[in-house]
């Protein structure tokens, strides 16, 4: 156990000092073990305050009240973690260790462009703390997103090595404060897609596992849905899978969806939606 | 929170109903000062309401984020105060007249709150003191082995130990 290790306990109930807690909180980025712990203790440091409860003066709450009805709220995108994938069946054990991998790959790259995001958060956040939290709160949802939706983020790790997209820029999607989620299913068929965008990066993917097979001379395209479809984007699967980077007109979209059109797609969808979901109002 | 995060100020009226006390009671219980406690309660609520969005309940409940958040910024508040009256050489005391006889005279009892006192009761005397010293008055884990007496690693141990214990009595439904 380090000496930073062992912090875990005192950080909760509030006993480091200023420079421990700063060294504390940049080791809980990279340390899962301590997170996870650190979360419980919470629970617990926060429990003893109800032994000294005390009402606080009437004045107060009216005095609270009028202040924020005058304090803009910070508008930060929360990530909805994707549902695990049941469809992976045991014939498919070799792809899900070639998934295992790929994942080991992202979760590294993720952790590298997620520890530059906190330096520089640090930087800015007046108060240490407060970067802390939103650290570990970081810290928690890229977590989630790496292994609540193994499959789907398998496929974002194999986008790292594809030559045509910059590895940077998918790293910095994943971990970009404000990355949103949203999961969809394939119409007949029990794969599931995703769409991961960040407006802060200005990058919208979609995620897609156990595509149909594409009848022969024809491609997927991807549609943005705002009124009339536009087109997002055209490709292809080798192997059932994809992540494809959609337009900007993502980020205005009520929805996304995929159709099965004639090679070198179409400039209005002619094919039945094979997928489609719906974005959260921006 | 789900609808205070969304700008419904009604919703935020109910939860500072339903979560004030216990923040204002720590803040209270740290500070020993009635207006500053006062002074710090506000800020803690206004700061949560400006941050509402980054609250995520996966990682603990609305209740434990504002206690978090509140027991720091009075911790801060005393730690500061103790540098500013070193700097003068004084003994430290708050220089108000607005100091609450006891705050224990104040406390609301709650059955979480019976429960809490029962299982922090039992534990071993040393544990419970680096725990309340730590937690009620703010100290440094240097300070309370130094106030105790023992070795910073003592301290530590002292602090895990206690806090693990509290978790198995509590259970999960602490928060």
């Amino acid at each position: 156990m380090t000496e930073t290790h062992s912090n875990a306990y005192a950080s909760v109930v509030g006993a480091l000092t200023a420079s421990e807690a700063q060294d504390f909180e940049r080791h809980l980025i990279e340390c899962s073990a301590c997170a996870e712990e650190v979360m419980d203790a919470r629970a617990i440091a926060s429990a003893l305050s109800t032994t000294v409860a005390v009402n606080p003066p009437a004045r107060l709450r009216g005095s609270v009240l009028a202040s924020i009805a005058h304090t803009p709220q910070e508008q930060i995108a929360t990530v909805t973690a994707l549902p695990r994938s049941e469809t992976v069946a045991a014939d498919r054990s070799s792809r899900r260790n070639r998934a295992t991998s790929l994942l080991a790959a992202a979760a590294v790259v993720a952790a590298v462009g997620f520890g530059g995001w906190a330096v520089q958060l640090g930087q800015d956040a007046s108060d240490s703390q407060q970067a802390a939290d939103v650290a570990l709160s970081q810290r928690a949802k890229l977590a989630s997103l790496l292994t609540a939706a193994d499959v789907q983020t398998a496929k974002l790790a194999s986008l790292l090595t594809a030559a045509d997209v910059q590895t940077a820029k998918l790293a910095s999607l994943l971990t970009a404060a404000d990355v949103q989620t949203v999961s969809g299913r394939f119409i007949s068929s029990d794969d599931s897609g995703a769409v991961v965008m960040s407006e802060e990066r200005q990058m919208a993917v979609l995620v897609a596992t156990g595509l149909p097979k594409l009848p022969e001379g024809k491609v997927y395209e991807a549609w943005t849905v705002k009124g009339d479809p536009a087109p997002a984007g055209i490709f292809t699967s080798d192997d059932s899978d994809a992540v494809v980077e959609l337009s900007d007109a993502a980020f205005d979209a009520d929805s996304i969806a995929v159709t099965i059109e004639p090679a070198g797609g179409s400039p209005k969808p002619t094919g039945d939606a094979v997928f489609d979901v719906s974005l959260p109002p921006a | 929170m789900a609808a205070a995060s969304h700008g419904d100020e009604q919703a935020y009226a109910q939860l500072y109903d339903a979560t004030s006390r216990n923040v204002f009671g720590i803040v209270l219980h740290v500070l020993r000062d009635h207006s500053q406690a006062e002074e710090v309660t506000q800020e803690v609520y206004v700061e949560a309401w400006r941050l509402a969005k980054r609250f995520d309940s996966t990682q603990g409940s609305v209740s434990a984020w504002l206690n978090t958040m509140a027991h720091r910024r009075a911790v801060d508040r005393v730690r500061s105060a103790e540098r500013r009256t070193q700097r003068e050489h004084r003994h430290f005391e708050f220089q108000s007249d607005n100091v609450a006889a006891d705050p224990a005279e104040l406390v609301v009892a709650t059955d979480e709150g019976r429960r809490v006192r029962r299982a922090l009761a039992q534990l071993p005397e040393g544990q419970r003191t680096a725990v309340e010293l730590a937690y009620f008055q703010g100290k440094t884990q240097r300070e309370v082995a130094e106030h105790l007496q023992v070795p910073l690693g003592t301290v530590k141990t002292r602090i895990r130990d206690a806090m693990q214990r509290l978790r198995k009595q509590l259970g999960e439904a602490a928060s």
